[in-house]
């Protein structure tokens, strides 16, 4: 039985990620943003990457889309399997193809994603003719078509709108629509709601997860707001310090939180509870370590109120604690 | 009427360009001699009704050669300006779009000699090694002003790559080449322009300079240059003859700054 179900979803497997190692070569030395992690996405699945700033989020999406900066970062070793292909192995060229077509991104600032001197439809219409060959009229076409499915009014003449005509969550709109133009397998949002005001989140996250649906497109949804991540997701990575602390189903993550930062990071959500009883917010003490200086050991001893001998001296392993959870504390080895 | 009134300076400025490059392209027309017939009997007259802005030494007039030598000093500014600009542009795109790569250390080390010398230094050692003539002129002045275009260019590429739009573009599958074209260019253009035109200035007053002193276009060929170092000999016989090319000089100056500045204000994204 358990067989079968794992044969099943290994043919669902959208994406998987092994062992990725992401550096960054900068003038004060060597810095590990992201220490070999190891995740799995299946199709029209949404995965929800969240941790504190700093902890490689960010750079964990942009070495999927192999758009690192580079120098100084580098991708130092790993594999990204997308669809049975290892795409750090491609040439550029080939690389070019993914991008768009397969994977595609959504970032965090909407006003700051779009030329400013570019009409938007002219700026959709590019991404439509890089990859479908279509003539320009019929990337057009195409493009007002994107524009209605994002639930944009008067489409045909928002077209010839420039990016500043437009407020927050209409240029985010704008982005979404220009992300699933090639219908891309897997679509990479980098903090998509962080810059816009609550209500226009609440519609651009629906409005997400309907076209995910309709198109079944996969989404790795990056962000450090947990109240985003029980909306969206279907399984949770907790990072820090480019580290996987834990990983598990949503509905795990909220109930049985195992690791101690993850229990910080529950308990530092803001309740109706708490504020109607006048509670302060409880926080994590302390701030995240600079990468240039790392603590020996659990990267997360020096702020754990758990932590004790061991943990300062030996990195814990990740470890099943539960069939689909996993978690990185000596407290459950 | 209003963008007119709006930018009126500008205007004024293209209206001032305009006229000097319409007569110039109709010289034959609007020119009442011919600019190299010496006429001895005519010798350094003062503006009449004949002459307009008088004779120089040799009787010939100094209207004629005027409009005849802008011409040779408008089509010199505006050639070699376009070259620079085009060859400067596409060496500061690469230069700072690669900005790590070896390439982009190379280019700016060229540019940085060729910075380093005054540009009439390098008008010298165009003509010294390829002589005089209007083709070398151009030359000169193409060599003296691409440095400049690449500086701007690149400087201008170093701030707009770094933009999200452009990490958009790329995580859309948009070639290098493609974004060069779709994103950056349009996006430097502007900037490129203004200083075409401003520059357009500076290098018609630096062939009249390589001229003066010899080193540009060569006499009897009437450029502005050439006019001002014939009549400069018999300055305190009849000094109208050397102020009415200057005149011309200025006047085109003037005008391509006016154009240049409201231009700068006018195509900058922020300011609209």
């Amino acid at each position: 039985m358990i067989q079968k179900y794992s044969e099943r979803s290994e043919s669902n497997l959208l994406l998987k990620v092994i062992n990725l190692k992401t550096n960054f070569y900068t003038e004060s030395g060597v810095v590990n943003a992201i220490a070999g992690i190891n995740f799995s996405l299946n199709q029209g699945d949404t995965l929800g990457i969240v941790g504190e700033s700093g902890c490689g989020k960010t750079v964990t999406a942009l070495s999927i889309t192999r758009l690192i900066k580079s120098p100084p970062g580098k991708i130092e070793s790993g594999q990204i399997i997308l669809e049975g292909v290892d795409i750090l192995k491609l040439s550029r060229r080939e690389m070019r193809k993914v991008r768009g077509k397969k994977i595609s991104m959504i970032f965090q600032e909407p006003m700051t994603s779009l030329n400013p001197i570019m009409k938007i439809g002219y700026q959709i219409s590019e991404a439509i003719c890089l990859h479908q060959g279509l003539s320009k009229a019929g990337a057009l076409n195409k493009t007002v078509e994107m524009l209605h499915m994002v639930g944009i009014r008067a489409p045909d003449k928002c077209i010839f709108n420039y990016p500043h005509q437009m407020s927050g969550g209409m240029q985010q709109r704008v982005m979404i629509a220009m992300a699933l133009s090639c219908n891309p397998r897997l679509m990479i949002a980098d903090e998509p709601t962080t810059a816009l005001d609550v209500t226009i989140q609440a519609q651009i996250l629906n409005l997400m997860q309907k076209l995910q649906k309709k198109i079944g497109t996969s989404i790795i949804l990056v962000t450090h707001n947990m109240g985003v991540v029980a909306e969206m997701a279907k399984n949770v990575i907790v990072m820090y310090a480019g580290r996987i602390m834990e990983s598990a189903p949503v509905e795990d993550i909220f109930e049985r939180p195992y690791h101690p930062y993850t229990i910080g990071l529950m308990e530092s959500i803001p309740s109706l509870v708490s504020v109607k009883a006048r509670r302060r917010l409880r926080i994590i003490p302390g701030n995240v370590p600079s990468l240039f200086n790392l603590p020996t050991g659990c990267k997360f001893s020096n702020r754990c109120a758990k932590s004790y001998s061991k943990c300062l001296q030996e990195e814990p392993p990740l470890v099943s604690v539960s069939p689909s959870h996993m978690c990185k504390c000596w407290l459950y080895v | 009427m209003k963008i007119i009134r709006k930018n009126l300076t500008m205007v004024i400025g293209i209206l001032m360009f305009l006229g000097i490059v319409i007569v110039s392209i109709l010289a034959p027309w609007f020119s009442p001699y011919d600019p190299l017939e010496v006429n001895l009997s005519q010798r350094l007259k003062s503006a009449n009704a004949i002459h307009f802005c008088g004779t120089d030494f040799w009787g010939r007039d100094i209207f004629s050669r005027i409009i005849f030598g802008g011409r040779i000093s408008l089509s010199i500014g505006i050639i070699s300006i376009t070259a620079s600009m085009i060859l400067g542009s596409y060496f500061g795109l690469i230069a700072g779009y690669y900005n790590e790569a070896k390439i982009s250390k190379l280019i700016i080390w060229i540019t940085d000699i060729i910075m380093s010398f005054p540009m009439i230094i390098l008008g010298a050692i165009v003509a010294m090694t390829l002589g005089t003539g209007i083709l070398n002129t151009m030359l000169a002045i193409t060599i003296a002003f691409w440095p400049r275009f690449v500086r701007i260019s690149r400087a201008a590429v170093l701030s707009v790559k770094e933009e999200v739009y452009i990490t958009a573009a790329k995580s859309i599958g948009m070639s290098d080449f493609r974004i060069f074209r779709v994103h950056l260019l349009p996006n430097i253009s502007s900037t490129i322009v203004v200083m075409a035109i401003i520059w357009m200035s500076d290098a018609i007053t630096m062939e009249v300079a390589l001229s003066f002193i010899g080193l540009g276009v060569s006499p009897p060929t009437a450029s502005w240059g050439v006019i001002l170092q014939d009549n400069l000999r018999y300055f305190l016989m009849e000094p109208m003859a050397v102020i009415w090319p200057c005149i011309a000089i200025a006047w085109t100056v003037q005008a391509l700054n006016l154009i240049g500045d409201r231009f700068r204000d006018i195509l900058d994204p922020k300011m609209r």
